[in-house]
Formats: structure tokens, sequence, C-alpha cells
């Protein structure tokens, strides 16, 4: 029993030596390499998580069909779509059997799991997203046409709301307790907790009653046929639902950033750098404000997560053109391949973020030492 | 400080007192009147033009119409565009279909080919001969190439597409009739030369046109990809990815450019076949731009900001837009809507053991149901009396529809109440229970989100619980509804809207017994009540009677059958309204309720 006690530590040293004396040498490549695989581990689970759940969700694409012949049949004169005029028509329905081997053409009567596999090996083996299922049209061209759009409106707010939380962070801990700082406080809370979604659709409504913006998100004419017009259109459409993610976003930072300035100010360190006689704009800006960025880069993985899912309401209200209405549609019409590929496009940029975050954590503060502990 | 507080309880007893000031009450009489009153003026600040027949003014060529979808195509490939109808509508517009029903004479006219039928009445059998327009293309935006349109463009599309069952399409089923043996025959189509084709019907039909309508394709692009790819070949043609120009059109548009998620522009074909008075092709806006919104209330702000051309509002919408129409653009009104969403009630067998199954397998008890649909509550509460009740099964452009035929059950709870108890239901302490000792309470589906079905539902639950009848109304997701309408059947009872039957054979899926959406007992393999016998019988009758007279006695007794025995209850046909900038000639656009907004001759005004 001890023989083989210490065989298994012998072996476990073995196996594990070459991983512990890359830890030391590169503690931070360690780092980065542990990440990258915890977050592949992860978008595989979150992949077969995915397919469950769209397994246990009712029917499925060729479900779909039945749906839609039921809506073509309640659509009324006068609705949108109806552009045909072609005044009659046999019903033309498909048949129970039609669909079976629909289902069975799209492999959706095997097992969730082998569904999955064979996803996988399409991905990695053919480097290959595959079709949509019920379009038929590359998922790699869905996704791209769109993504763009999603990443230039997020990273928009992401900057917009990373300064300006900066700024007024640092700004109000200046003013802390003064009536100032109570309203800024205060407005910073109700724009926090008010519903993003009705700030939407009040801001939309403003934009239809004033006539000073358009109801939509995004220009009606595509950027090459007037690139400048465009850009000052597309600020311009933009500008409403950037306020919305902008009010809802800034509140939370700001406060944190507050909250932690103030809380470096009460340091013994600060005490001991105003005794020294170094200026209040050195010891706010050099010093202080240098400890605030750690809880700010942790955290703003998971602001630019939260602003990826609150996107998807802005895009639906406000018509614009990103990765989130994509996934919504695939969603509902339960387009397994176009939702998965979607997922986990979301997934892996947030998760890429969330090392990012921890990569520029460790670089910018010396205390975390990882792989040593 | 002391000021501030005092000014702050003035100001706050103020909008209390504010708050309490009384409202003169109205009787509901008065409310009624009031209400009539309201829609009166809302008819009269909107515009009635039916069309009549009508023949359409020569306009001018130009200006953009804007207009918004509410999803983006799914493909361009008219195959897969079976499973989408937004596809599907969106292809058709570079399309044209063989010929087209004209709602409001009752009778087909031809489009891309004329047609002649021909019966042999010893052979009992019948041949529609189609004969394709002369001077007849397909071309391609920004191109001067013209491939003739040809029979192959349909005779392929039915063999080899409609016709294979490895390609899956949904016109698979429709190329079959039933013999008068019970088996079925397969009804063929044939090339005679590059302008000839013939259908060649194995029994004498009464509607031939109507299961041989079809659009054309382009057999010269489709023919070698099946021969080269099989149904794959096929199905990876046109998909959204692909440049919308390469798609050629024989139809009034091309598609020019596609956006995902952003727009879709279509340009006027100068080729297209239909032409005024001065020998230009319609239509006349040189291109049409479709937004991509995924919301119908943004829609509806675009159209406020005088972004869009055309809008048709929903019910609570209509006031609003009548009220601010001025001079920027007119409502039109039309007249009850064809179609109607309708009552059902779960008969299948499989929930037998369920009390519900026995009250609605019961004719009184539907009856007593229909009895107790208060539709001018309905009207007046939900439809702010923009819409009256349906009666009648066949909608007026069908040919049998019989203005005699109507529902005998309408709302009258008392009837109803004698209806339930000469079943042996009885009433205690206010509730009904039936023979058994069950209390009468069941579910009433429908679809989330829809808030007009809502309101009805819980009008029809107050009626029922007026009488003891207690009524759960359940708020459920669409394609769940589907589910358990056509996979698990453990409903109970559905509003669900089914479309309207222009033509007494259509609704081949619904009405017989055998059918996938006979919805209170589908697929069954033998008629399981008398009725629905008689009901599958004279749907095959009627469907193969030519002669009008012997054909309106069949449609006749199907029609009281169903509106006797009420296996659906129709709701209501509510008003529609359509809204459309004043910017355009409207001396050419018609609104009605049988062929919806006719603008394919609108034209801008002249300056």
């Amino acid at each position: 029993m001890k023989k083989l006690k210490i065989f298994f530590l012998k072996l476990e040293a073995t196996v594990t030596a070459p991983g512990k004396a890359f830890r030391a040498k590169a503690p931070l490549a360690s780092f980065i390499t542990g990440r990258i695989l915890t977050m592949l581990v992860l978008l595989f689970l979150l992949g077969f998580a995915l397919f469950g759940l769209m397994e246990l969700a009712p029917g499925d694409i060729v479900d779909q069909m039945m749906t839609q012949q039921l809506l073509t049949n309640t659509e009324n004169p006068g609705a949108k779509n109806q552009t045909s005029a072609t005044g009659g028509s046999q019903d033309k329905n498909f048949s129970t059997e039609q669909m079976d081997a629909l289902r069975a053409e799209l492999g959706l009567d095997k097992p969730f799991y082998i569904q999955y596999f064979k996803w996988l090996k399409r991905v990695i083996v053919n480097h290959d997203l595959g079709t949509s299922l019920i379009s038929k049209a590359p998922v790699g061209f869905l996704i791209k046409s769109r993504l763009w759009n999603s990443v230039l409106l997020n990273l928009i707010s992401l900057v917009f709301i990373t300064t300006f939380s900066f700024l007024l962070g640092v700004f109000f801990s200046s003013k802390a307790g003064t009536r100032l700082d109570v309203g800024a406080t205060f407005f910073a809370l109700f724009f926090h907790a008010f519903p993003g979604i009705l700030l939407l659709i009040l801001l939309q409504l403003f934009a239809s009653i004033t006539n000073l913006f358009p109801v939509t998100a995004y220009p009606d004419f595509p950027f090459k046929d007037a690139p400048m017009k465009f850009t000052f259109s597309y600020a311009h459409h933009v500008f409403l639902p950037l306020l919305s993610a902008f009010l809802g976003g800034l509140g939370g930072t700001m406060r944190m950033i507050r909250a932690t300035m103030l809380d470096q100010m009460g340091m013994p360190y600060i005490f001991a750098l105003r005794s020294r006689g170094i200026s209040e704009k050195r010891v706010y800006l050099n010093h202080a404000f240098r400890n605030t960025l750690n809880p700010y880069i942790t955290g703003s993985a998971n602001l630019l997560a939260g602003l990826f899912s609150g996107s998807l309401v802005l895009e639906i209200i406000f018509a614009y053109p990103g990765i989130g209405r994509l996934m919504y549609d695939a969603v509902l019409q339960e387009d397994i391949n176009l939702v998965l590929a979607n997922s986990m496009f979301i997934s892996a940029l947030v998760l890429v973020g969330m090392v990012i975050s921890d990569i520029l954590l460790a670089i910018v503060d010396p205390r975390i030492r990882y792989g040593n502990e | 400080m002391r000021t501030k507080t005092l000014c702050a309880i003035t100001g706050a007893l103020c909008l209390v007192f504010a708050a309490c000031s009384k409202l003169p009450e109205m009787t509901l009489e008065e409310i009624e009147q009031y209400s009539q009153n309201l829609n009166n003026q809302l008819i009269q600040n909107t515009r009635t033009k039916p069309w009549k027949g009508e023949s359409f003014k020569a306009g001018n060529i130009g200006g953009i119409w804007y207009d918004t979808i509410l999803s983006d195509p799914k493909t361009f490939n008219q195959l897969i565009a079976q499973r989408d109808g937004t596809s599907a509508s969106i292809i058709g517009m570079t399309l044209e279909a063989l010929s087209d029903y004209d709602m409001t004479a009752r009778e087909w006219k031809p489009r891309a080919a004329f047609y002649r039928i021909e019966t042999d009445e010893e052979k009992n059998t019948l041949t529609v001969h189609f004969t394709i327009r002369d001077d007849y293309y397909w071309t391609w935006y920004g191109s001067d190439k013209k491939v003739p349109v040809t029979s192959d463009d349909f005779v392929f599309w039915y063999n080899e597409i409609d016709g294979d069952p490895t390609m899956g399409s949904s016109g698979y089923g429709s190329q079959w009739v039933v013999l008068e043996d019970g088996s079925e025959a397969h009804i063929d189509c044939i090339k005679i030369d590059d302008k000839n084709f013939d259908f060649i019907y194995p029994r004498i039909v009464a509607d031939p046109l109507l299961s041989t309508n079809m659009e054309l394709c382009p057999s010269f692009i489709f023919k070698p990809a099946k021969e080269k790819g099989g149904a794959d070949g096929i199905k990876a043609l046109f998909s959204v990815d692909k440049d919308p120009k390469e798609i050629p059109s024989c139809g009034q548009w091309y598609i020019t450019e596609y956006i995902p998620a952003q727009r879709l522009v279509f340009t006027r074909n100068p080729n297209y076949w239909e032409k005024d008075d001065k020998g230009n092709s319609i239509p006349y806006p040189e291109q049409k731009i479709y937004q991509i919104v995924g919301d119908s209330n943004t829609d509806y702000l675009l159209f406020k900001q005088g972004q869009t051309e055309v809008y048709s509002p929903t019910p609570e919408q209509v006031e609003d837009l009548v009220a601010n129409q001025k001079e920027d653009y007119t409502v039109f009104n039309a007249e009850g809507s064809m179609g109607s969403s309708m009552w059902s009630f779960n008969q299948n067998p499989q929930n037998k053991d369920k009390p519900y199954y026995n009250w609605f397998t019961k004719k009184e008890f539907r009856q007593a149901m229909s009895c107790l649909f208060n539709r001018d509550r309905v009207a007046l509460q939900t439809y702010r009396g923009l819409a009256e009740a349906k009666y009648s099964f066949f909608p007026e452009p069908n040919p049998y529809y019989n203005p005699d035929i109507t529902l005998q059950y309408k709302y009258n709870p008392q009837r109803a109440e004698e209806l339930l108890q000469s079943i042996g239901f009885v009433k205690k302490d206010g509730f009904y229970y039936d023979d058994k000792g069950n209390k009468v309470e069941f579910d009433l589906l429908i679809s989330s989100g829809g808030t007009t079905a809502n309101d009805m539902a819980q009008i029809v639950a107050d009626e029922c619980g007026k009488v003891g009848i207690t009524i759960n109304v359940r708020q459920i997701d669409f394609q769940k509804l589907v589910e358990m309408l056509t996979a698990t059947y453990d409903w109970q009872s559905v509003f669900i809207g089914l479309g309207s039957n222009l033509f007494p054979s259509q609704g081949s899926n619904v009405w017989p017994s055998y059918g996938n959406l006979h919805l209170w007992y589908p697929l069954q393999e033998e008629p399981e009540t008398e009725w629905e016998a008689r009901v599958d019988y004279l749907y095959n009758e009627g469907c193969y009677t030519i002669d009008h007279d012997k054909a309106k006695e069949i449609w006749d007794e199907y029609q009281s059958i169903i509106l006797e025995q009420c296996p659906v209850i129709y709701l209501m046909r509510s008003k529609t309204f359509f809204a459309i900038r004043n910017k355009w000639d409207l001396t050419n656009v018609y609104y009605d309720n049988k062929n919806g907004a006719l603008l394919e001759h609108i034209y801008l005004k002249e300056n």
C-alpha cells in the first residue's frame, strides 16, 4: 500500500514537474496558458450546455416550418411582406413524412450530445462553422456581417463609460460629502437602478416626438455610398442608444472608482505622502488613482459582457444591425448551428476580455504574483 | 426652510384635491353612444376606396419607395423560401405567377401565361393548356442579357423540384388527386413546345387552376445545378451571401442590394410584361428600399417620422394615426377582414380520461360556448367598435359564399344555459357541474404577446364566469402552442387563426378529418363522428364537382354542418386601416378587405 502511495506521488511529481518548472521560469506565461486552457474548457462546457438547453426547448427547426405555415395562413390583407399578388394557390403543406425526412437530413433525430460532437468536429477539424439550418447561408457570413457593428457599438460604450467614470469618480471623491457629491451619487444610483429597456423605449419616444433624433440606431444608407455623411449620420443615429448604455453603465463604475479613491485616500501611505508635503494633485493622480485601476480592470470584462448582453435589447428596439438580433432570431427559430456559433463567439470574446484583464492586472500590480502561490 | 416646507405641502395638497375631483359618470348606453360617435368620426376622417375593377391611369416613372420589413430574408432560393414567409414574398417580387384570381370579379386572370381548360367527360379527365406570353424574358440588373421564358421554367420546377421527393418541397402533396375508388393519381405536366405546356388531370376537378398555379423558375440555372449536385446543388443556389444582382428577374423588380440586418433594395425591372397606356412597364418607382427593423413599434415610429411610405396600424394605433394625418398622409379603411381567429376545443380521444373531453365532444356544449361569446362587447372593448362578428363560414370572395348560411348560436347566455342543462349540466352555488359532479373549468390558450387575443379571452372568461363556467386564460409561447396542437395534443381550448378559405377546397389539412391541422382531432384514420365523415365526403365531392349548381348544394351543406357543429367558433372580423404618404398620387391606390392595398400602379405626384 505504502509502495503504491509512493509510486503515485512519484508519478504525480513526474507529470507535474514540467509545469512547475515552466511556472517557476515564466510565471506570467504560465498564468496566461492556464487561463487560456480554462477558457477552452469553459467554452466546451458552455457549448454542451447550450445544445442541452436547445434540446429542452419545445420543438425544433422543423417544427418551425409548421409554425411558419400557421403564420402564413394568419396573415391579413395589408400586412407587411404581402408583396406578391398571386391571388390563389392550392394548399402547399409539408407532410409529416417530409418533416421526419428533413429532421433526419439535418441530423436532428440524433441525441444532442452526438449533434454537439459532430459540430465540434466540423469546427475544429474542418474549420467550418457550417451553414444556417434554415437559410443554408454560411454561418461565418451571417456573423461577420454583423459582428463589427456590435463590437463598434460596445467599444464606444466602453470607452465613454471608462473615461467619464474615471473623470467623475476621481472628481467627486475629492468633493465627498458635499451637496454636489450627494446629487451626483443620487443620479448615478438612479440611472444605475433604472430599467435599461424602459430607458431605451423612453428615449425612442423622445426621438419620435421631438424629431431631434432618428428612431433607429443605424443610417439607412451604406457606408460605401457616402463615407463622411455616413460617419456623421452614424453618430446622430447612435447617440440616444449610446446615451442609454452610458447612463446605465456610468453609475456603477463611477461609484466604484469614487469609493476606491476614498478608500485609498484614507490609507496610511497617503497620510505619509501628505506629511512629506507632496501636492494634492500628485497624491490624487500619481498615487491614489493608480490603485483604483485594479478593481476597474477586474470589472471591465464583466462590463463588456454586460454591454454585449444588454445591447440585444438595444438592437431590437432601435433596429441596430448587430449580432444580438441575429442571435435572438436564431434562438427563436432554433437554428442550432447559428445559435451555437453566435454564443461561442460572444462567449469567447468575453472570456478573452477576462483573460486580458487578468493579464493586465498582473502587469500593473506587481504585488500580484501568479504561479508562485 | 419653513416657507419651502409650506410650499411643498400646499403643492402636494393641490395635487391630491385635483386627483379627487370627480368626472361626470356615464351610463353604459352613453359610453356605447359616445364610442359609436367617435368611430363614425374616425371613419369619416379616413377614405373608403375599394377596388371595383377600375382600370389604372398611366403614371410617371420615378421616385424611391421607402418601406420596412420586420425580419431578414433567410434566402433568395425559391425552394428553401418555402420554409420562410418573408423570403418567399421577397423572391416573389422578382417572379411571376401563371395566373391570378381576381377576388372582385371572382375569376382567374392570366399573368405569365394564358390558359384554356379542356374536359373529357367520357374519360373523366381534364387538361389545362398554358401558352406563355410573347416577348417575355428573364433579365438581369445592369445587363442587356435576355433569356426567353419557356415552358421548361414551369415544367422543370413542377416535375423535377416539386415532384421530386428528395427535394422536400411543400408542393409535392398538391400534385396528386384522389380518384373515385379512393386511390391517388398524379397530375402530369407535359411540355408541348417552348411556349406551350399542359397539366393533365386524371380526374375532372373543380378548381384546376388552383392546384396548378405556380411561380416560374429560371430552369437554365436550376437544371444544371440539379444535374451537377442533385438536391444539395439546388439548395446551394442563391443563398443570402451571394450577390443578389446575379438573380434574374421576370417580375416587377430586381433585387439589387442586401445588407444583412440593414436594408434590402429592389430596382424596377423596365422589361416587365405589364405596361400602361403610355407603353411603360409598371411599377413606376425606380427603387424600393426596405429597412430591416426587428420591432413593429419602431416600424410605426419610422412612419410617424415620415421615413416610410405606408403603414398598416394595429387597432390600438388607429385613433392616433387618424388624428395626426393632417396633410402628410391619408388613411384608408376597409371592411372586416376575410379571415378571423377561432376558438376551438380539444376533442382528441388521447384525453378521454379528462372531464373536459366529455364536455368538448358534445355539440351542445360547443354551441353553448358560442352563445356565451359576447361579440358586441368584444367589438366595443377590444376593437373600439371597429370590428364585426364573423357568422359565415366562407368569406365573400369565395364563389360559394352564401349569405343565408350563418351561425345560429349568437350571443345569448340564456340559450347557452338551456343548452348546457339539456346535456345534463347542473348549476350549484352559481357554478356548473357535469353529470359526474366535475366542476366545469378549463383552460383557454392564447399566444403570448397578442394583446387583442388576450383582451378577447378575458371577455370570454368574464362572460362564462357570469353563468358559472370558469375559464383560465393562459398565455403561451406560439412555438409551444403549435407543438401542443400538432404533436402532444395536451391542450384544452385555444384561440388561433388559420386564414380564410377563398376557395372551398382550400384548408385541405384543416377541415377533412385526416388533415394534420384538423385542430380538434388531427390525423384521424377513420372519421371519429358521423358529421366529420359527412364533411370529408362533401369536401371530396365538392373538389371534383364542376357543375356550379351541384357544387353549390354540396358546399352549402358543408358550411351548414360546420356552423351547426361548432368544432371551431369564429371570433371577429376587424376593420383594417392603411396609411400612405400624400407625396404619392393616390389615383391608382385602392384598399379593401379582398385585395388589401393595391399599390402596383402607384406613382409620384407631379409637382
